[in-house]
């Protein structure tokens, strides 16, 4: 069924019974990252070198419920995947959320990794980093192929190495990092990321969305003694997903550190 | 991208759309939600989920504790009240400031009454709602819940105190725990699934307030509880770091590990998103967060919830 057809019967639906209704809207959204800013967190002087993203799809919903059951009904949604440079402060076009008029009080979305209520397995979607993949977590020889999320970074002691390890017979003076996370849900059919509040009255006139990603903020959450510890000598330490510090990095990206949601008039030409 | 591959995707799919948008259509040309004719009567009762009464035991039931953990409470005393209800867009509102006290682990069979409505106008009542605020002194005591309890909660602000045990069953060794939290929070439009939202009345009609038991061992805010899994190493794990044999909101605030306690997939079930207390930098935040979930009607009719 095509929009126009739909939009046309519901028009016709609306009226019947005197009620007044928008036409659809087609509203542009761009994501944005953060610089990479340094911190010093337990000793630990940590910069990220690379944090490419995957995101998409995303629903905007009237209900202030975060429960996806509740809201039947997306006034906006976008539902590709795409691939966005978390470092980079600049405008990275996505593409357009489309919809009806309305208000907005809660958005729904996934880190580039969907999965559907009729398939077996997540699947990455194509445009997200390594995506289209299946992602089959539930193998034993789990070789992460679609990801939600490949960071990479440096950490370097500049406190006492009983202070950067502490207990530690030995302690790197720096060591490099990586990880690639999936951000994964646990039953199909639900999005990773519920009900981010975000109020927005939705009408014919133009406007744009901004999705603002801080990786910074999501690392601070990380243990890097316990990072450093999984250095074998080689300086540098890939993050596997049953370390707790993959499940901190999605709790951030998920919960404690979300992206920013910020709507704006869009300017029209003179 | 393909119609039939946007159709699957979550639960925001175009065919559901069109079914909503039919019955959005169908509600506002005339819909039969609006008050009846006559008047009646609701009463407010409190309902305990077996989970608090009985325990959860460790097992692979749908509502076991799936990680090899026995709990059982001895004290689950909450601070509800405040109901509030009206009629399809807004009409008839109703509302109710009392709010009481109760242990919910040795609710009367016969199901207290909190407050009632008499003499209102009969009907669906489509929004229905309540608070677990702090009390304040004068609170109805519902069951006989001990003075220095209540005392307390109104001292400290707390709309909960909950004592139990954690026993794992492999080696039979238990661990105590005392949570004494504020968990302020409004529950709201509520609905049993099936059903039409709220509550009806009709002639003599009741309502219970159900509270659950076991959301602080969900591994997550999920859509449904069918789907949940409820886990309760994270409980376990939690050292006693003030060393007093009780596990209590110094322990709590202490467990800071919130990776190693609630693991991601694909290695751990653990989904944080979607709770209403953020961030969650600790165990005593999980706590809270769970807690500001577990209110129902009618057993398991979910409700809206956003903190107070």
């Amino acid at each position: 069924m095509t929009r126009a057809f739909t939009s046309a019967l519901l028009l016709f639906l609306l009226s019947a019974c005197g009620e007044t209704t928008g036409g659809f809207v087609e509203i542009p959204f761009a994501g944005q990252g953060t610089a990479a800013q340094s911190f010093t967190k337990d000793g630990w002087e940590v910069t990220l070198s690379d944090a490419t993203l995957g995101f998409g799809p995303i629903y905007f919903c009237a209900t202030e419920s975060a429960l996806s059951s509740r809201c039947e009904v997306a006034i906006l949604e976008y539902l590709e995947g795409s691939k966005l440079d978390g470092l980079d402060p600049s405008s990275q076009p996505i593409g357009s959320l489309y919809g009806t008029t309305g208000t907005v009080r809660t958005a729904f979305f996934d880190y580039g990794i969907v999965w559907l209520l009729t398939k077996p397995l997540p699947e990455a979607l194509a445009g997200v980093p390594e995506g289209p993949a299946v992602v089959r977590s539930e193998s034993s020889s789990y070789v992460p192929k679609g990801h939600s999320a490949q960071f990479a970074g440096t950490a370097s002691c500049v406190a006492e190495p009983a202070t950067c390890c502490p207990g530690a017979a030995s302690c790197p003076t720096s060591f490099a990092f990586e990880a690639n996370v999936d951000v994964l849900v646990a039953n199909p059919g639900t999005p990773a990321v519920n009900g981010v509040r975000t109020s927005q009255e939705i009408t014919s006139e133009p406007r744009t969305l901004t999705v603002t990603f801080d990786p910074n903020a999501w690392w601070q959450s990380i243990d890097f003694a316990r990072l450093a510890a999984l250095d074998d000598g080689t300086g540098s330490v890939l993050l596997e997903p049953d370390d707790p510090d993959y499940s901190a990095l999605v709790i951030a990206m998920t919960a404690n550190e979300l992206p920013q949601l910020t709507w704006t008039v869009a300017e029209t030409e003179p | 991208m393909n119609e039939k591959r946007k159709d699957e995707r979550m639960n925001f799919g175009h065919e559901v759309q069109w079914v909503a948008w039919l019955a959005a259509f169908s509600l506002s040309c005339g819909s039969s939600s609006t008050g009846g004719s006559g008047s009646g009567n609701l009463s407010v009762v409190l309902a305990a989920e077996e989970t608090i009464s009985d325990g959860l035991d460790a097992g692979s039931g749908d509502e076991n504790i799936l990680d090899g953990f026995d709990v059982r409470f001895n004290r689950y005393i909450v601070a509800i009240g405040n109901v509030a209800m009206s009629q399809v867009g807004g009409a008839n509102p109703q509302s109710s400031s009392v709010l009481a006290v109760a242990d919910f682990t040795s609710l009367p069979s016969t199901q207290p009454e909190v407050t009632a409505f008499n003499g209102i106008a009969t009907g669906q009542y489509t929004r229905f709602g309540f608070e677990t605020p702090p009390p304040s002194n004068g609170v109805l005591n519902v069951n006989g819940v001990a003075t220095e309890d209540i005392d307390a909660m109104v001292a400290n602000g707390w709309s909960y105190i909950i004592e139990g045990t954690i026993t794992q069953v492999s080696d039979g060794v238990t661990k105590s725990f005392l949570i004494e939290a504020d968990v302020p929070t409004v529950y709201s439009d509520c609905a049993l699934d099936g059903m039409e939202s709220g509550v009806n009345v009709a002639g003599n009609s009741s309502v219970d307030i159900t509270l659950h038991g076991d959301h602080i061992f969900f591994n997550g805010f999920p859509e449904e509880e069918g789907n949940v899994m409820r886990l309760a190493q994270w409980l376990w794990d939690i050292e006693d770091s003030d060393s007093n044999e009780l596990l209590t909101r110094t322990d709590f605030e202490a467990a800071t590990d919130v990776g190693s306690l609630f693991p991601s997939p694909p290695s751990g079930a653990y989904e944080l998103t979607g709770g209403p207390i953020t961030p969650i930098s600790n165990a005593w935040d999980f706590i809270r967060a769970q807690l500001g979930t577990q209110g129902h009607i009618f057993g398991e009719g979910e409700c809206e919830w956003s903190p107070l």
